[in-house]
């Protein structure tokens, strides 16, 4: 019973060693233009075909989409857009990462969506977190209303007050505005993967679409500090 | 010279030091602006317009046009400037320079009203700007320059988050007649003389009408100057100050009055003339205050100041026509001087201070307190400037005594004045409170209370010490000198003056006003507001035909979002006004009646005004109004906004105005297609509609003492009604669009208005002039003015940084104003002398070409 996890354990490890090098090496092209992910039309795909397609992926995503190693983020309960559209950026270099562009490169166009409608499906946990209240407390101030003195917008306005997304079920997302399904659900990631990605948008290493582009301009009013509190918060939170 | 002058630069000087003393807080910019934006008619917006659209769009979350909470689109970003660095600061800029050709009727003042074209060289634009990233400085220089009197130019420098300071210096022409034919030397000074062909009180018509038609057509104008210096300053994130000084100079001429006597009773006496006033005075204001904007409080603490000067205290003209006494036999004394006093110099002062709290679930408190001071304490003028004596002499008909002839001595002094100078202040108090509740989610209640008073409280009595006199003289001295006893002041003691009706001190018209509001919206659904609003306002005016006036009003409103693609907005409201007995005549104690001395003549006082007159703003009034909004989105990119608004006024008066109805409507597209192309379009129109009766009084001079409508001296045979029509129609279309490398920049537009007015009369009696009946008329001529103008704009780019701007502009108006009708043939008619010859039809066009380089 415990065989496969322990051996989805080693990959991790394995994958993780890459990933940081990655984090730490970035090759984003800042000199071509974004892809323009305004308008975006919603995908489909078969959630129980996924499951049967998720077997590598479950080695750092975890099995029920919940990663285990917090660098890696958690996948369930994403919206079904935005795991989609990461795949697909992945797949068409807009976004850079040695471990995932190899993986992606196999999948189909078929695969990307059942993968996607998989993880949309499962049920995200909070992340094991050990930061001080006072730090879970600033970083909740800030995810619900930013810093106007350092021109800090609110993050709930594009994530959601409960860092669910927007738009998280398949209903919803018909109804969509603009390109809000594609914006991801924040609560339970853990606290090193927030700020890992809020660290590569900074220093411009995670780009290639316009949404890349807000956040880039977000994360400049961020600081180190900052940075780790929203990352404190947002692991204790969980959506059901 | 102008101290003012000297304390702006003072106070920039210090600004400037101030500034550089201060630490610079880090914290956001919210701006605080000069009270001005500049542009001029070539380009309204100030360069804003001619940037074009960035092609990314608006935002990186939508790639849709944004739009208002009420469902406008927003006016497309302009493309993000091209800057280079020059160590720590990034520059950018660029220049317009070019050239204009005008056609036709350039001259015409509707063409050039608030511009000063002419063919040759002009600086479209300047614009450059600085900036310093790393601790937010920044400087912007805009300019433009047509001509000496149509330029402006501002410098912006500051550092966000921690102070602005602005500076600009604007001129402004305003163009009032391009025909004017001023028969006076002198023009543009306070002293207009004849021109030697002319003798002043001595002249004929066909003299005076043959230097007229000498005289050649000219522009009246005036220039209005403005520099202005603003400062904001963050002392933290909450704390701003804020300092706005500007200094507004008006030099020019316009047409203006003067009248000797009433010409259209006397066709051969007196004069009435339209003379040409100067121009000559300047305004400083000044604004200054901090602010607090907390989480809980908000603090507003503020100065504003006005201060208003004029170079001449006094405005003379020579009359060319002589003055002939109702009295056979007997001579009008020579008048031939009127004077005018001008605009006296005034300082306004106003203190403020406003606390706002905010409450729980989003309501506020908020209480506001201001004192004002109105002072104007101006050195007063001799009552008149003659030599000699005015009024009537009697002698060459042998009389023995003259008791209708006065000495000049005797009242061209300020020792004839009670007082040397106005000493004339109005105080204002004003307290405003307010308070939001919002009980639930879907309740927000509203209440407000306002107190305003205004009070006069020093008084003038115009006594003349040196003969224990009272009152004004009239016309200076013109009417005295055609009928025996007209001449404007009482005298106690004299039997020809101590039954003289007139004026004898100032009316101080004091004033409190309390209202009252309360008022409940409820947001019904999340898509359907509904309000209502109950307002109570009282108003007690001093020394008005009423000493209270009570409106209550009742608005209610809708606003509807339930369809995605549309806003509705619907407003009702009725008001009805009434008060306390109405009388028609609380002056009496402004007039010589009200002196000692007084004695009631044979025929009695006259009526002051028939006493079913009822004054539009003390009548009791009933109001209906109503508004309706649609703001409909057929696309993303598309809005249809459709605007109704019709206000109906029904006022309780039978002599007076009696009703006024406006309606409107309006029609606009807009499509914002992409950033490179928009279109829009737009018709409107509007109506109002006046009706309003008067009475006139019976030429029988016994019976003046009765009011009643329908008595002997306001017989209902003098009854006359009018009713005055203005229609406007307005249309335009805008069109922009990139055809490759070419942007393309269209429009129309059109504005066409009438205006009608009828009458009728019970009897000629009705009429100013009886003679006229026979005419069998009901109305004037249409006023109508209709104006087309298009516009149409290539840009080209040469190169990277220099494009060429191609345009044409093409106006054409035609006009038709009786009030004007035959001034080509002549301006003088018996003793009436006219100078503007009015607006008039014109045809014009401007090629412009600019060259734009990207500095």
């Amino acid at each position: 019973m415990s065989a496969p996890i322990e051996t989805r354990h080693v990959i991790a490890w394995l994958l993780l060693a890459a990933a940081a090098s990655a984090d730490s090496n970035p090759v984003g092209d800042a000199s071509r233009p974004p892809v323009d992910v305004r308008r975006v039309t919603h995908i489909t795909g078969d959630a129980a075909a996924g499951a049967t397609k998720a077997a590598v992926c479950a080695a750092c995503h975890g099995v029920d989409g919940n990663a285990v190693v917090p660098l890696f983020p958690s996948l369930a309960r994403q919206p079904v857009d935005y795991i989609y559209l990461q795949l697909e950026s992945f797949k068409k270099g807009w976004r850079t990462n040695p471990v995932m562009q190899p993986l992606v490169a196999t999948l189909s166009e078929q695969d990307m969506r059942d993968l996607a409608a998989h993880y949309a499906s499962l049920a995200r946990s909070p992340a094991a977190a050990t930061a001080s209240a006072d730090d879970v407390t600033r970083g909740k101030t800030l995810y619900l209303d930013g810093d106007p003195a350092r021109g800090t917008p609110p993050c709930q306005g594009c994530h959601g007050a409960n860092a669910t997304g927007l738009l998280t079920t398949p209903a919803a997302n018909a109804q969509r505005l603009g390109n809000s399904a594609t914006y991801p659900a924040l609560a339970g990631l853990s606290s090193g993967y927030v700020v890992t990605q809020l660290k590569a948008f900074r220093d411009g290493s995670r780009s290639g679409t316009t949404n890349a582009l807000i956040m880039q301009s977000v994360a400049q009013t961020l600081d180190p500090q900052a940075e780790a509190a929203l990352g404190d918060y947002l692991a204790t939170l969980a959506i059901r | 010279m102008r101290k003012p002058l000297t304390l702006l630069k003072h106070v920039l000087t210090i600004t400037v030091a101030v500034i550089a003393a201060m630490p610079p807080p880090a914290i956001a910019d919210t701006g605080v602006g000069v009270d001005l934006q500049l542009g001029n008619k070539l380009d309204p917006t100030g360069g804003v317009g001619l940037l074009g659209c960035d092609p990314r769009g608006g935002s990186w979350l939508l790639d849709t046009a944004h739009r208002t909470p009420t469902g406008n689109l927003y006016t497309c970003p302009p493309p993000v400037r091209e800057r280079r660095a020059a160590g720590d600061w990034l520059l950018s800029g660029e220049i317009d320079f070019g050239a204009l050709n005008l056609s036709g009727d350039k001259d015409n003042f509707l063409f050039q009203r608030y511009s000063d074209w002419s063919d040759g060289f002009l600086l479209g634009g300047l614009r450059l700007n600085a900036e310093r990233p790393y601790d937010g400085s920044y400087l912007d220089l805009r300019a433009s320059r047509i001509s000496d009197h149509d330029q402006y130019y501002k410098l912006t420098a500051g550092r966000y988050g921690s102070y602005k300071l602005q500076l600009f210096l604007r001129d402004l022409p305003n163009v009032v007649s391009d025909n004017a034919k001023p028969i006076w030397n002198g023009v543009g000074t306070n002293n207009l003389t004849l021109p030697s062909s002319l003798t002043p009180a001595a002249s004929p018509t066909a003299a005076v009408a043959a230097v007229s038609a000498a005289t050649p057509e000219r522009r009246l104008q005036i220039n209005r100057q403005k520099e202005g210096l603003g400062l904001d300053y963050y002392f933290s994130r909450s704390w701003t100050a804020y300092l706005n000084i500007t200094d507004e100079q008006r030099k020019g001429v316009r047409p203006f009055g003067g009248s000797f006597f009433f010409n259209y009773f006397a066709p051969l006496d007196g004069g009435i003339l339209e003379t040409v006033k100067p121009i000559n005075d300047y305004t400083v204001n000044v604004n200054g205050g901090s602010r607090y904007a907390g989480s809980r409080w908000r603090m507003d603490f503020a100065y504003s100041g006005s201060f208003y000067r004029d170079h001449y205290s006094s405005f003379n003209f020579q009359d060319p026509f002589g003055l002939f006494p109702v009295i056979a036999g007997a001579v009008s004394a020579r008048v031939y001087q009127g004077q005018f006093a001008m605009e006296p110099s005034n300082d306004y002062h106003n203190v403020r201070a406003t606390l706002t709290r905010v409450l729980s679930a989003g309501g506020e408190a908020s209480l506001s307190v201001a004192q004002g001071w109105m002072l104007q304490n101006q050195a007063l003028l001799p009552p008149i400037n003659c030599q000699g004596s005015f009024g009537i002499d009697l002698s060459p008909t042998g009389s023995p005594v003259n008791p209708f002839l006065y000495p000049c001595s005797s009242w061209n002094t300020t020792a004839a004045l009670s007082q040397r100078s106005a000493d004339m202040r109005i105080d204002s108090t004003a307290v405003n409170g307010s308070l939001v509740l919002r009980p639930t989610n879907s309740l927000t209640w509203r209440t407000t209370y306002r107190y305003y008073r205004e009070n006069y409280p020093n008084s003038y009595l115009m006594y003349n010490p040196l003969t224990g006199q009272y009152g004004y003289i009239n016309e200076n001295g013109a009417q005295g000198s055609v009928v025996p006893g007209e001449v404007g002041f009482f005298d106690p003691t004299n039997p020809t003056l101590n039954s003289a009706l007139t004026r004898v001190r100032n009316l101080p018209l004091s004033t409190v006003t309390n209202e009252a509001s309360t008022g409940l919206d409820w947001r019904l659904t999340p898509r359907d507001t509904l309000g209502a609003t109950v307002t109570f306002n009282r108003y007690e005016p001093e020394n008005r035909e009423r000493a209270r006036l009570d409106a209550t009003s009742l608005k209610l409103t809708w606003l509807n979002h339930s369809i995605s693609w549309l806003t509705l907005r619907a407003n009702y409201t009725y008001l009805h006004q009434s008060g306390d007995t109405y009388n028609y005549d609380p002056y009496g104690f402004t007039f010589s009646t009200s002196l000692a001395g007084y004695v009631v003549p044979a025929s009695g006082v006259d009526a002051h005004t028939v006493d079913a007159m009822r004054k539009y703003d003390m009548s009791s009034r009933t109001q209906n109004k109503v508004d309706l909004m649609g703001t409909f989105m057929p696309r993303d990119d598309m809005t249809v906004t459709a605007t109704f608004r019709g206000d109906w006024n029904q006022y309780s008066a039978v002599v007076g105005r009696q009703q006024l109805n406006q309606l409107s409507a309006m029609l606009q597209w807009e499509w914002q297609v992409s950033p490179s192309t928009n279109a829009s379009a737009f018709y409107g129109y509007d109506q109002s509609s006046l009706h309003l009766s008067n009475v006139n009084e019976t030429a029988v001079d016994s019976v003046g003492s009765d009011p009643r409508l329908g008595g002997a001296e306001y017989p209902l045979a003098g009854l006359w009604s009018a009713h005055d029509r203005q229609g406007n129609h307005t249309a335009g279309i805008l069109f922009n669009q990139q055809l490759r490398r070419v942007r393309v920049d269209a429009g129309w537009n059109f504005q066409y208005a009438r205006g009608t007015t009828g009458y009728s009369y019970a009897s000629p009696l009705a009429l100013a002039y009886a003679d006229v009946a026979a005419l069998g008329q009901y109305g004037f001529p249409d006023l109508t003015y209709r104006l087309n103008s298009a516009n149409v704009s290539l840009l080209v780019p040469l190169t990277k940084s220099v494009s060429l701007r191609l345009f044409d502009n093409f106006e054409q108006g035609l006009i038709s104003d009786w009030h004007y009708a035959g001034f080509d043939q002549s301006r003088v008619y018996n003793h009436r002398v006219y100078s503007d010859g009015g607006p008039h039809d014109y045809s014009a066009n401007i090629i412009g070409m600019l060259i734009n380089v990207k500095l």
